[in-house]
C-alpha cells in the first residue's frame, strides 16, 4: 500500500490535518483509526460548548466531529477504521487489522493519536483494589456510548473539565455525586464548568483535598478523603469516610506516546509530546504531529487550528522536502512550556505560540524576547495554568538568529 | 440586591454581577443578555442520550435545540429517557418536537447509520 500522506488517528486533530492537506492539493491521503468510527473522543463528549471559536456556535462533541466526518466523506480521503498502527518510521507505517498486517509507504506522516488519561497507578492512591474505580473518560464512554452506568454513588477525584462534566452527567443519569475533590488550591477546570456542572446541582467542590484510602474488597465500598497542606501532605484530623460505589479519576492527561517514543523522536519533557517547529514538523524528516499528542489542549477548536498548520506543513514538505536552520523557543519566567519548541528559518507566516503559565497571576504581562531584546509585549486580565495562552508573532518581528524566550510577570492571585 | 454569577456562554467564564436589572463585568453582548436572563429565568441546554434501535451504537446523543428553563431540566430528562429512536438518524433530525411541554425540540447530535 502507498499514500502521499498517512494520518495516524481519526479524531479532531487527524481529520483537521487531513482536510487541510487535501485543500492545499495533497490528493492521496489515508487516515488510520483504531476505533470503528471517526471522531475520537468527541464521540463520547455529548455535552455542548464545542466550536465557539471556529463556527461561532455551541455544538456538542458529536456535532463538531460530524462536520469533519461529512467533509471527509465528500473529499475522497481514504479512511481505514478498526486498524491499529504498530510502528512508524520516516517514510513508512506498519498497521494491523482483521485483514492482516499492512505495510504502507508514505511521503509524509502526521501523528494525531491524541492523549490518554492518567490512572490510579500514576498518583499512587493507597488502599484495596476493588472494582468501581474508573478514569473519568472511560466512564464517559461507558455512559454516553455504551449505555452502562458504572455506579450510583460517586466521588470524583480531580476537577479538570472531564471530572466536572462527568459530575453533571452522573447526576443527570440518576447517580448521586458526593463530592469533587481537588488536590490543588484551585480547580483546573473552566469557570463555566464549575458553575454549570457543580453549582447547578449543588455538588461540593473540595479544594486542597485528596483521596487517602480506598475501601472494599470485591467492589468499592467507600473512600477516605483528607485535606492537604501547602506541601500536599494529608492532614490526619481532616480524614473522613464517604461511602460510594464509584470513584472517578480526572487526574490529568498524557500525550499518547508509544509510537513517537519507539520512533526515537525528540520529546519535550514537560508536554510529554514530540518537539515540533512552527509547521508541527518533529525532529524526524517528514513526520509531523498535532493535537493532544503534542500537548494537551483545553479546547478542540485550538486542536483543529493546530492540526491545520500540521496539514499545511506536511503539504509543503511533500512539494519540497527542505529543512532550514532552527532556533529554539524556550519557556522563561512562570511559563511551563511553549509549543512550538523551535522555529525553522526562514519564517514566512505568522507564528502561533501556545503556552501555559505555571501559577495563576492577575494582570499578567507576556513578553517575547531574544537576547534581552523585546520583540512583543502583551497584557491580559488574568492568566491561569488551566487556560492555554495564544500569541501570534509576525515574520517581520522574528530575528535572523538566536533564541526566543517567553516570560510572564504579574500580580500573585 | 446584587447577584454574582459565572457566565457559561463561552470558555472565558466572566464574573458578572446583576443589580437592579443592570449587568456588570461581562465582556460581550451575549454575556450581558445571558446574565439578565439568568437572574429572571435561568435557561440551560440539555444534552443527553436516547435509546437507538437497530443502530451501529446502542445510544444516540441528543440535545435541546434551544435552552430550556433550568427548573424543567429534570422533566425534560425524564421525557428524553422515555424515547426510543430507530436508526438511521441524521445529525439535526428532530427526535421530539416538544420536549416536556417546553415547546423546544430535541434533536439528534450525530449521524448514526443502521447496523
Amino acid at each position: 500500500m502507498k499514500a502521499d500522506l498517512v494520518v495516524i488517528g481519526g479524531g479532531p486533530a487527524g481529520m483537521g490535518a487531513a482536510l487541510e492537506a487535501h485543500r492545499l492539493g495533497v490528493k492521496d491521503i489515508l487516515i488510520i483509526e483504531r476505533d470503528f468510527s471517526l471522531g475520537g473522543i468527541l464521540q463520547q463528549c455529548i455535552h455542548n460548548g464545542f466550536g465557539l471559536h471556529l463556527f461561532g456556535e455551541e455544538l456538542t462533541g458529536g456535532e463538531y466531529a460530524q462536520r469533519f466526518i461529512d467533509e471527509l466523506a465528500a473529499s475522497g480521503i481514504r479512511v481505514l477504521t478498526d486498524t491499529m498502527v504498530m510502528e512508524v518510521d520516516s517514510g513508512w507505517v506498519r498497521a494491523v487489522n482483521t485483514q492482516g498486517v499492512l505495510e504502507i509507504e508514505a511521503g509524509a506522516i502526521i501523528l494525531a493519536m491524541g492523549c490518554r488519561e492518567r490512572t490510579r497507578g500514576a498518583i499512587n492512591i493507597p488502599g484495596t483494589r476493588p472494582a468501581g474505580i474508573y478514569t473519568a473518560g472511560a466512564a464517559q464512554r461507558l455512559i454516553n456510548m455504551e449505555g452502562f452506568l458504572p455506579g450510583r454513588r460517586a466521588v470524583i477525584l480531580g476537577s479538570g473539565d472531564i471530572g466536572l462534566i462527568m459530575a453533571r452527567r452522573l447526576t443527570l443519569e440518576g447517580a448521586k455525586v458526593e463530592a469533587v475533590a481537588e488536590l490543588m488550591p484551585w480547580s483546573n477546570g473552566l469557570a463555566r464548568n464549575i458553575a454549570q456542572c457543580l453549582e447547578d446541582f449543588n455538588i461540593p467542590l473540595l479544594l486542597s483535598h485528596t483521596v487517602v484510602d480506598i475501601h472494599g474488597t470485591k467492589h468499592l465500598e467507600g473512600v477516605t478523603l483528607a485535606q492537604v497542606d501547602e506541601s500536599f501532605r494529608p492532614l490526619p484530623d481532616s480524614r473522613r469516610y464517604i461511602p460510594c460505589d464509584l470513584l472517578l479519576l480526572s487526574v490529568g492527561l498524557l500525550p499518547e506516546n508509544e509510537l513517537s517514543q519507539k520512533l526515537g523522536i525528540e520529546m519535550d519533557p514537560v508536554t510529554n509530546g514530540p518537539l515540533v517547529d512552527q509547521n508541527l514538523h518533529t525532529s524526524i524528516n517528514g513526520i509531523f504531529a498535532c493535537g493532544n499528542v503534542v500537548h494537551v489542549h483545553d479546547l478542540v477548536d485550538f486542536v483543529t487550528l493546530e492540526s491545520r498548520r500540521a496539514g499545511a506543513g506536511a503539504a509543503a514538505w511533500l512539494r519540497k522536502s527542505y529543512r532550514g536552520q532552527t532556533m529554539a523557543v524556550t519557556p522563561g519566567e512562570n511559563i511551563s512550556y511553549v509549543v512550538p519548541q523551535r522555529l525553522t528559518l526562514p519564517v514566512q507566516e505568522d507564528v502561533t505560540f501556545l503556552f501555559r503559565v505555571k501559577r495563576p497571576l492577575n494582570k499578567p504581562v507576556f513578553t517575547i524576547s531574544t537576547q534581552g531584546e523585546q520583540l512583543l509585549m502583551l497584557r491580559r486580565p488574568v492568566a491561569l495554568p488551566a487556560e492555554m495562552v495564544e500569541i501570534k508573532l509576525s515574520p517581520g518581528k522574528i530575528p535572523a538568529g538566536g533564541d526566543i524566550t517567553i516570560d510572564c510577570r504579574g500580580e500573585e492571585r | 440586591m446584587t447577584k454574582t454569577m459565572t457566565c457559561i456562554v463561552c470558555p472565558m467564564g466572566c464574573q458578572i454581577s446583576v443589580a437592579e436589572g443592570e449587568a456588570r463585568g461581562y465582556s460581550c453582548p451575549r454575556g450581558k443578555s445571558w446574565a439578565e436572563q439568568e437572574v429572571s429565568k435561568p435557561m440551560r441546554t440539555l444534552t443527553t442520550t436516547v435509546l437507538l434501535i437497530g443502530g451501529e451504537y446502542p445510544l444516540l446523543p441528543v440535545r435541546t435545540q434551544l435552552p430550556v428553563p433550568k427548573s424543567k431540566l429534570m422533566d425534560c430528562l425524564r421525557h428524553a429517557n422515555s424515547l426510543r429512536v430507530e436508526a438511521p438518524v441524521e445529525v439535526g433530525q428532530v427526535i421530539c418536537p416538544d420536549l416536556a411541554e417546553t415547546g423546544v425540540s430535541l434533536i439528534a447530535a450525530r449521524t448514526a447509520g443502521g447496523q
